[in-house]
């Protein structure tokens, strides 16, 4: 530190103390990331969806029906929903359309979604029920439903 | 508790291969690259594996560390002494450094045990984690990769990116395999040890540079930017490809400066890991040839030609075969191959300026970097003279071929500009920090000491010291 000229000296105390701020903003920026609601409705809504997925699945696979989403609205929420139980059902599946059609965002998820394959394609295809979604008036939030399969009576709440 | 075993079997098979490619001087290079290079290798070989059609196993993972065990008892047999590193002379430290250098050690010990949080207790909530990385985890841990699953061209799952590298998945779907349960939540785990290992890298690498101060400083930058901190245990292959991307550059860094084939082939090995986590790792892999083949060691030597051919015949060995394997996946997702043209690129020249704006904000977004990339553009303004050292202007081309390179990519991208900006740059430009942060210990005030005037110094202290001894 001795050997380092006047102006080298004034340069490592700027330096320090852009670095001191930015480390500490960093460190609170994280903080708060943790302890946001929003994360923390997010980390309860996955919850949710698990447990609406593997919960009715038993190991088997499912189709999914999205029901009154409006692509501008809810496209995105519809394919976070599908991505996710995807995910938590693999290896078993969650059918959402016909196999073939090209799923890449929630726009073709719902346009996919509107030509679900037949109860017999589903059942050669080990489903076992199907999961009916409805949107809530708050935006992330839903309604589920559960319909066996081979059964005719309205589905389950 | 089989997580942390399989973080020690990563760790083991690591400094199994760095045991016999590292000087044994340099202790903490050699761990932060272990912890990086282990990941990678295991990845690799469990690869390999799968494509002979074998599923990652307790049993396999346990071989492979028997074997790199063995191969660092081996190491420890050799009678060789390494040259001693380069390391700068220690100074007396004042009090107002040493609370300095405790304020980065705490901060330090904060972002490691935020990612620690994320690895270990947070579920897998990140978009791109469940929806393509640890998907693909548990399609590689149930079946082989060979014969190819259904999973690999079923296009209602376009949007996992179904030709997205293998190596991150495989790295995870090792965690399966040690705790016998893919539905455990547990894949990120694997991607904390690299966290550690970037960080004990670049430390290393500036301690080996400049002081104390510097190296403590740079290392609590690099791992308390906000994103990084976010992404390194979210189960995600930003980790991986910022740790292999550190790694290489470090290694390309020590083999300018010791001209060691080592680090050229620990700098390949790196690259070809690379080639493997994401489709830009391919790009940056290429950058780092193009360092290697321009810059070092020397213009027009036979010794840089081996270099170079060396350098290029290890990633092109590593590459080739995912080249094979993923060839005729389905393109329903992005294909920009497919949309890589002269004419494309001089028929968005006008969207420069708009991509050059967005990624200059995303600079300067505080959420997202906090500060970072204010300190390196200060230490980089007001101390130009570092401008001078090779290391410096080789990292400062290695990050603007790296910033052009996607710039081009946003070029060309058939997807919507601004909304593909919105959602990718904050994880690209995450990309440049290992380049940044080594460029921040390296632009940090204070005499290079492997600097000719530096050594002079040096040797001018060393013959007082002789003479009054």
């Amino acid at each position: 530190m001795n050997q380092l000229s006047p102006l080298a000296k004034l340069i490592r105390i700027v330096a320090f103390a852009a670095t001191a701020i930015s480390m500490s903003i960093a460190a609170s920026y994280d903080i708060r990331m943790r302890t946001n609601p929003n994360l923390l409705t997010l980390l309860d809504l996955y919850g949710r969806i698990n447990l609406s997925v593997i919960g009715n699945s038993d190991g088997h696979s499912i189709a999914i029906h999205f029901v009154n989403f409006n692509p501008p609205v809810h496209g995105g929420y519809a394919q976070n929903i599908y991505f996710l139980s995807s995910y938590v059902l693999w290896p078993q599946r969650d059918y959402v359309g016909p196999p073939g059609v090209v799923i890449n965002d929630g726009y073709q998820l719902l346009d996919a979604n509107a030509k679900m394959p037949d109860e017999a394609w589903l059942a050669q295809h080990d489903v076992v029920g199907q999961l009916f979604m409805t949107p809530k008036a708050k935006l992330g939030d839903f309604d589920s439903a559960w319909l066996p399969m081979n059964t005719t009576s309205a589905p389950s709440q | 508790m089989a997580v942390a075993l399989y973080l020690c079997c990563l760790l083991i098979v690591g400094y199994g291969a760095a045991i016999w490619l590292t000087p044994k001087q340099a202790k903490l290079l050699r761990f932060g690259l272990s912890a990086c290079l282990g990941p990678g290798v295991m990845g690799m070989i469990l690869i390999a594996l799968s494509m002979l059609g074998f599923t990652p196993t307790r049993t396999s993972i346990a071989t492979l560390t028997i074997l790199a065990a063995i191969s660092i008892v081996a190491a420890a047999w050799r009678k060789k002494t390494d040259a001693p590193p380069k390391f700068p002379a220690r100074s007396r430290l004042s009090s107002v450094q040493r609370w300095w250098l405790m304020f980065c050690a705490l901060l330090i010990a904060f972002a490691i045990g935020m990612t620690a949080w994320n690895a270990f207790i947070f579920p897998t909530y990140e978009w791109d984690a469940f929806s393509i990385w640890q998907l693909k985890a548990k399609v590689l841990y149930l079946q082989p990769m060979v014969p190819r699953p259904a999973y690999f061209s079923d296009v209602t799952l376009s949007y996992s990116h179904l030709r997205y590298p293998l190596l991150v998945p495989m790295i995870s779907a090792g965690v399966h395999a040690m705790t016998g349960d893919y539905q455990d939540e547990s894949g990120q785990a694997a991607f904390l040890l690299m966290f550690i290992g970037l960080g004990a890298t670049v430390f290393a690498a500036v301690r080996e540079r400049r002081d104390a101060i510097a190296a403590a400083t740079t290392t609590a930058l690099l791992l308390t930017i906000p994103l990084a901190m976010r992404y390194a245990a979210a189960g995600t292959a930003e980790m991986a490809l910022d740790a292999f991307y550190g790694c290489s550059l470090i290694c390309i860094l020590n083999y300018q400066r010791d001209e060691t084939r080592n680090w050229l082939i620990l700098a390949a090995l790196f690259s070809g890991f690379m080639t493997w986590t994401k489709n830009e790792g391919t790009a940056m892999a290429a950058i780092n040839l193009s360092i290697i083949a321009a810059l070092i060691p020397k213009p027009f030597s036979s010794r840089k030609l081996f270099g170079d051919f060396a350098f290029l015949a290890i990633v092109a060995a590593m590459f080739i075969p995912w080249l094979i394997w993923s060839h005729g996946l389905p393109r329903t997702d992005e294909d920009y191959a497919g949309h890589f043209s002269i004419g494309r690129i001089v028929s968005h020249f006008s969207d420069i300026p708009l991509i050059l704006k967005t990624m200059g904000l995303e600079f300067m977004r505080f959420r997202d970097f906090s500060g970072f990339w204010i300190v390196l553009i200060l230490l980089a303004i007001t101390n130009p003279q570092q401008f001078r050292a090779r290391p410096v202007w080789t990292l400062w081309l290695a990050l603007l071929l790296h910033a052009a390179a996607y710039v081009l990519v946003y070029m060309i991208t058939p997807l919507n500009l601004v909304n593909l900006m919105q959602d990718s740059l904050d994880r690209l430009v995450l990309h440049f920090t290992p380049a940044a942060a080594l460029l921040i210990g390296l632009h940090w005030p204070g005499r290079d000491p492997n600097s000719p005037a530096a050594h002079a110094i040096l040797s001018d202290q060393l013959q007082k010291n002789q003479m009054q001894n």
